[in-house]
Formats: C-alpha cells, structure tokens, sequence
C-alpha cells in the first residue's frame, strides 16, 4: 500500500513539475517580448523596468531562468503580481479557504444526494421513478453553472428573498453557490451508483448474502454498495478538480471571494505571475485530489493495489 | 509615471473585466433609455438621518490604496472616506475643505495651503502639516509603486512645513493643475500612521464622513458613518455628520445579479445595468442616472509612424470618409454624445469653436487621396497607388465595452466607401505589442479627467507610451508643446483658456485624432436614495445623500 501510495505521489510531483514547466514556456512563446507583455503599456520607469528583469531574469539565459524558476517554486516563492506588486502566493492563500470551503460543501452535497437519489434509482420498483432519476441527470449534467446560478438567484434571492445574492457572509450565502456547483455531481454520481448497483447486484456473491438470509437492506447497503462506489470515487475525484474551474463561474455570478474571481482578474489583466500561481495551485489541487481518490479507493478495493 | 491607456489592459482609476483595453472611462455599456439628469434625483423633501445604502458596484479593486491605484473603483471606496485638501463640483471652481484657504504663486511653481484646526483622521491622530508632507512624499516615492496619483503630482518638488497648520507644495516648473490633483481622492490625506502601520493596499484611513469598518479586496466594503465629522467640503449643503448611517459597498462583476439586487430591494444602487435592462429599469420608476464625463473622449489617435498617414492630408482624408455624429447617433440613439473636440464638453476650457467645424465629405477625400498618388481602385473597390499598394490601415480595436466594436466595424464600413482598407485588430496581444511600439495605424481610447491639462497628456510630443505618458500616435508639432507647457504654467484662467483653445484648434484642424464620443457614468437607483450629488468626475458622492421614509 506504501508503496502505491508513493507511486502515486511521485506521479504527482512530475505532473506539478510539467505544468510548472508548460506555464513558464507559454510566458516565454507568446509573441513580443516577455518585458513588454508583462509591462502591457504599464507606464514604463527604469525602476520598474529593472524591478522586472531581476524578478524575471531576463538578462540571464532561458535555462538559468527556468531553474531559477524551478528554484523559487521550490522554496514556495511564487513571484509578486505586476498588477498590485503583492505577493502572488500571499493573494492566493488568503482566498483559497473560502473557493476550497464552497468545493467541499459542493462535493458533499452533490456526492451526498447523488448517492441516495442513485440508491433509489436502483432500489426502487417503479420503472417511471427510475426513469425520472435518470433523465434529471441528464439536464442537471447539461446546464451551465452559470445559467443555474441565474436561474436560483432569480427565485430564491430576487423573488422570495430566502438568501442574500451576493458576498460571503455566513451560512445563508453558501447555500445556493453550493447547489449550482454541485448540480454535475449529484448527477454523474446518482447515474454511476445507480449503474453500479444495478450491474453488482447480479454478482454470485449478492445471491450468496440473500441466500443467507440477510436482510435487503443489508445486502444492498453493507455489501452490494462497498462495490459500487469504486466508479462514483474516481468520478468524484476527477469532478473536484473541475468543480475548482466552475467555483471561477459560480463565484463571480455570487460575488464571491475566491481563487476563481483571482484568477479571471489576473487573466483579463494579463498579471502573468498571478496567472501562473493560480494555474499552479489549481494543477496542485487535482493531483492532490486524485492521489486522495486513489489511495481511498484503494483502501476500499484492496483488488486495485 | 502618467496616466493608462484604454488600449492598455490596465485602466486608469477603472479597470473592467473581460475588456482588455482597459480605460479611464466612465461606465460600462448602457446604451438605450433617456438621461435623468443629476439633479433630478436631488428632493425638496427634509433629509432623513439613519439608514443604509448599499452600493453595488461592477468591479472589486485591485488595491484600495488610492495613492497607488489607478482605478475608478478605489477611488469611489475612497471618497467618502479620504478628505483633500480643497472641494470642486466643476473642475473649475475650487472651495475649502482640509485647507481653510491658499495661495498661488505667478509662475505656479509654489502653492501655500493653511490647513483647517481641529479636524482629525478616523484612528484618532491629527491633521496637520506634517501628515499633507507625508502624503505628497509618500505618493512621489517609487517604493509606493503609485500608478495614477504619481501622474496627478506633476513635477513635484517638495512639501515644507511653514508651520503646523502651514505648508508649501514646491514643483520645478509651473504646475497650474495642482487644485485639480489635490480636489481628486487619490490626493487625499490618509491617516501617516495608518499608512505606516498597514500593509501596502489597505483600505484607506482618513478624515472622512465614512470610516471602512470592513473590508474585503475581494467581495466588499462596510463605511460607518463618522458621527464627529465637522470639516465638510464647501461643496455640498449638509454640516457635520452625513445623514446616512451605514454604506455597503459590494463589488459584483456579473450584471445580472446587480439588476437583481437592486430590483429585490437587496442594493439601493448599481453600478452600470446593462443597455438591456435600462429601458425596463426606467419602466418600472428607478432613477437611471447619465452623468457626463469630462476629460479626454473616446478618441482615435493616428500613429505618425506609417504612410501616407503621416501627412495632413493623409489624416484629412481618413476624417473626412467618417460621419461621425450619423455613427453614434446610429449606435447610441443619443445615451453618448458625438465628440467634436479631444476634450469632453464639460471639461474646463472645452473650445465650443471646433463644434460642427467639420464633416464628412467623401469627395475630398478622394481628391486628397489623389493627390497622394491613390487613384486608382482595385478589384475589392480599394484605392491603389502607381505601384499597386493598396490603400490599407490597421484599427487597433479591443475593447468590447461600450459597443466598441460595433463602432470599430461602422468606420471599417465608412472608410470602405472612400477605397481604405481597414483591417481591425481585436487580438488582445498582438494588438497592446502593436500599440506599445507604435506599430498600429490608429488606437482609441478615452481618458477621464476634470482638467483640460489632459491635452498636455495626449498631445505633448514628451508624453509618449514609453515614458508613461498618452501620446498614442507619437505625434510631434514644436507649437502644440509650446503651447501645452505655457498653458500648464499659467496661472491666468484668460491665458489658459486661449492656449487651450488654441490647442483644440490645431487638434482638429490637422487631424492629429479623431474625437468619436464623449464619456458619461451610469448608475441605477432606488428612488427611495435622495440627495445624490456628483464630484466634478462623475462620480457618485454620499455626504448629503439620504433614503426617503
């Protein structure tokens, strides 16, 4: 198990380390040269100017300036913002709780519901039950975070003043930026349950438990659902690291604080460096949760080892 | 360090996601609907105190510091709460605030401001002396990084305390802007200690109405009335304490979610509606408010670099293809006003001579093309040389605010019909390379500003791009900056307002750019908020604002 679990890590660091090199390479390919870019019409002093080369390098080599580079990430340094000249590290930290606390919240939510709307989809004796389940994922998979966080703020917000619409003050503003971004997981991981279970059920060892005499709820719940969650984990492994791009949607439809509202700041105002913290952080948030995903899912399928 | 550019991401005092090209400009799109004009939410009714307004506003700013930030968002957090030295509605006219009164010296290199007794900033320090020199040494300071008050300092020298309640401001050549820069809020006399003590980019701590009690860069701020405040601007008609208890100020980016709030009842007023929604809002009785820009307009500025457009006639001839009070009225249906001149009508010493002092007149400009050797016209209907070198000229076009674009694709269309290709640039990097080198055919861009010294900042053959200044096209003439310098160290309103004029003249006379519209700001209100004034910017101000019982 030490071992997979290293295997997975190790995988980890060399993903880290290939986005850390993709980000600096777009930086050095887009056309014109880096200073102008990062200067973006900034009204140029020779401070500033000197400010950039030494923070950049641009007088050294590519190679001395992508170990450099390297160099400074090991140390935890992500470089300052040319929009603001703060610490690009120090900005994404003091927001990432708040985009990682609406990620969790979305994740429990959605994996909490999709399991038990899975669950009824694949319990259930009525055709028509089943069959709704299934077709609402299909909407719930299909609509926009941004269009549902609209569609919530007009009715529960706008209409009948149940949340506030916007900021992050407290239990009440947390509760409809969770639904939109968990509307994709409730779905795919109501679908992959509900699949699962259907197919374990027909397994010899599911005869067995009823053969046995266990209760239903037993055989389904204590040993047909232990397999069935494998495909949902995975699932809900690879959907938290998308659900950190979507919380960029949902949070700037909400007026949020988080990475995401960073992020689209950074981008339309070509802050280069925060740029790359953030895609660095973000890339970071995926691998960590995949090897988390992995080593569960191991722990719950020794089979994968 | 000046000012930014709309062609540059980074806007001055403004900055707006999802348009690159930033700008110092007012509002965002909001094209239809008729204008309420500002006084038309003012009330004859007693002013109410208590209450609160929440303001929904369209960005979050970058830094709340606005010594250092250029944007338009830090410097309405700022207003309410940092107090300047002298108050003006009009850019024009100036009144006491933190100085009782002051002097000018003839060459405008020394202003001398007695500073007002008793007033104290919200953490309990004092006003003084000291504080206005540790402000104006704090802005000039390159560790400050200052991206827009640094511009506003002109060539500042130094502050001298004369005594406590006595400074002189020093410049080292005629700076005659001065009473504008120190009206502004990026001017504003912040609390030395608490600039000492805060991290870079804090909220701000002044002498204000409002004092920040919360704040968050991201989502927003909560402004607590000041309830010993008795130092207000000459200005306003309120004494003492502002009538409202409490500001909120949310910074919300997605348009929808503003229209929302403001129509549940959750803001009392938003920042810029979209065009869509502002027929609907005037509809259903909210006050939506055009209140015009002064400054710089939304301009195109000819790059001197390419021929034939280097020349006059060159430049004549693109001007005289383009109808341009028909394109905006098209586009605008009247919300924005046709520019004629490269300030804004309401800017002081505004020129009414260059109104409707030119036209479009395709026929000229065929015959002004001829004479630059384009007569003949190739298979697409574009004009070629001898040497069979079509007529072309690229429009650095990315901003898509304000139907920009719309507008980019109408001169496309106009100058098509006098055989000039224009091919438009909307890509957003290669299009900022190409303005920053120079390399473009013609930019636009606008620039906020209650000062006709703007023109210094647009046409001074000094204040290229490169040395932070607007002069986008790199246009040089020996008599514009003779003119521009002159007028920036006078200090005779007669001599300024001649040398001003003089500048429009030649502006327009020779084409240097071409004016498209002026700027305005747009907010939707609550008709509930009474008591909304305007500073000389166009900006919202809340010290006699009141909500209606």
């Amino acid at each position: 198990m030490i071992r997979y679990a290293a295997s997975k890590i190790l995988w980890g660091v060399v993903v880290i380390w290939g986005t850390a090199t993709v980000a600096f390479v777009v930086l050095r390919v887009v056309p014109g040269n880096p200073l102008t870019l990062i200067l973006q019409g900034t009204p140029t002093t020779p401070q500033l100017v000197h400010a950039i080369d030494s923070q950049f390098h641009l007088n050294d080599s590519i190679l001395v300036q992508y170990f450099l580079y390297l160099n400074a990430l090991l140390h935890g340094n992500l470089g300052v913002s040319i929009a603001n000249g703060q610490s690009v590290g120090s900005q994404i930290f003091a927001v990432l709780p708040a985009t990682l606390q609406l990620v969790a919240t979305a994740t429990i939510f959605g994996g909490v519901l999709g399991l038990a709307l899975g669950l009824v989809a694949s319990w259930t004796r009525f055709r028509w039950l089943d069959r709704l389940i299934g077709a609402s994922n299909v909407v719930l998979t299909s609509i926009p975070a941004f269009w549902a966080g609209l569609i919530l703020l007009t009715f529960f917000s706008f209409s009948l003043g149940w949340f506030p619409a916007a900021g992050n003050n407290g239990f009440r503003s947390i509760v409809l930026p969770t639904i939109s971004l968990s509307l994709p997981v409730i779905a795919i991981v109501a679908q992959l349950i509900r699949d699962a279970m259907k197919e374990v059920l027909l397994e010899p060892y599911v005869l067995a438990a009823r053969a046995k005499g266990l209760s239903e709820s037993t055989v389904r719940l204590r040993h047909a659902l232990r397999n069935a969650l494998g495909p949902a984990l995975t699932a809900v492994g690879v959907i938290v690291g998308s659900l950190i791009t979507g919380a960029v949607v949902v949070e700037q439809v909400f007026a949020r604080e988080g990475i995401g509202a960073l992020a689209l700041r950074a981008i339309t105002e070509k802050d280069f460096p925060m740029v790359q913290g953030v895609v660095l952080v973000v890339a970071a948030g995926y691998v960590v949760t995949n090897i988390v995903t992995e080593i569960v899912h191991a722990l719950v399928d020794p089979r994968i080892r | 360090m000046r000012i930014k550019s709309s062609a540059f991401p980074v806007t001055r005092r403004k900055k707006r996601p999802g348009s690159l090209a930033a700008t110092l400009v007012a509002s965002a799109a909001l094209l239809v609907g008729g204008v309420v004009s500002a006084s038309s939410t003012a009330s004859a009714t007693t002013p109410v105190k208590g209450g609160t307004v929440t303001y929904d506003m369209e960005l979050a700013p970058q830094c709340a510091d606005p010594e250092v930030s250029p944007q338009f968002t830090t410097y309405q957090l700022a207003r309410p709460v940092v107090d300047s030295l002298v108050a003006s509605s009009d850019g024009k006219t100036y009144k006491p605030w933190l100085a009782t009164k002051w002097t000018v010296s003839a060459n405008a290199e020394h202003y001398t401001f007695f500073l007002r007794k008793g007033v104290t900033f919200s953490d309990g320090t004092p006003f003084n002396a000291a504080a206005v020199k540790y402000n104006f040494d704090r802005i000039v300071a390159p560790a400050t990084k200052s991206e827009y008050a640094s511009s506003l300092m002109g060539p500042y020298e130094s502050t001298t305390i004369i005594n406590p309640y006595e400074v002189e401001v020093n410049f080292k050549s005629g700076f005659n802007s001065f009473l504008f820069a120190a009206s502004t809020p990026n001017l504003g006399i912040q609390s030395p200690t608490a600039l000492k003590k805060n991290p870079p980019c804090s909220a701000p701590v002044g002498s204000g109405p409002f004092v920040i009690t919360q704040f968050n860069a991201q989502t927003g701020a909560t402004l607590t009335n000041r309830p010993t405040y008795a130092w207000d601007p000459g200005t306003v008609t309120n004494k003492g304490a502002a009538y409202l208890s409490t500001l909120v100020f949310n910074f919300v980016p997605t348009d929808a979610t503003r229209v929302g709030s403001l129509t549940s009842g959750q803001a009392t007023i938003i920042e810029a509606p979209p065009a869509t929604d502002v027929a609907t809002l005037e509809k259903e009785g909210y006050n939506v408010i055009h209140q015009p820009q002064p400054g710089g307009v939304y301009d195109m500025y000819i790059s001197a670099l390419h021929a034939p457009w280097n020349t006059l006639d060159g430049r004549l001839a693109l001007r005289d293809a383009l109808n341009v009070p028909g394109m905006i009225k098209a586009l605008y249906d009247g919300v924005y006003q046709p520019a004629w001149s490269p300030i804004a009508a309401n800017t002081p010493d505004f020129d009414p001579a260059v109104v409707n002092s030119w036209s479009q007149n395709v026929k000229e400009s065929d015959k002004l093309l001829a004479t630059l050797g384009y007569t003949k016209r190739d298979a697409a209907g574009y004009l070629e040389n001898k040497a069979g070198k079509e007529l072309d000229i690229t429009l650095v076009s990315v901003d898509s605010r304000e139907q920009r674009q719309e507008l980019a694709l109408l001169i496309k269309q106009e100058e098509a019909k006098a055989g000039i290709n224009v091919t438009i640039s909307t890509n957003e990097t290669t299009g900022i390379a190409d303005i920053y080198d120079g390399g473009f055919g013609i930019t636009a861009s606008a620039h906020v500003e209650a000062s006709p010294d703007v023109l210094r900042q647009l046409y001074d053959s000094a204040d290229v791009p490169d040395s932070g200044g607007l002069n986008y096209g790199l246009f040089k003439s020996a008599q514009l900056d003779t003119w521009l310098n002159e007028a920036t160290a006078s200090i005779n309103p007669a001599t300024q307002k001649t040398l001003y004029d003089d500048v429009q003249e030649y502006v327009v006379k020779n084409a240097v750019s071409i004016p498209l519209y002026q700027e305005l700001t747009l907010n939707a209100a609550s008709t509930k908020l009474k008591g909304l004034t305007f500073d000389a910017t166009g900006y919202v101000q809340y010290y006699d604002a009141y909500l209606a019982s």
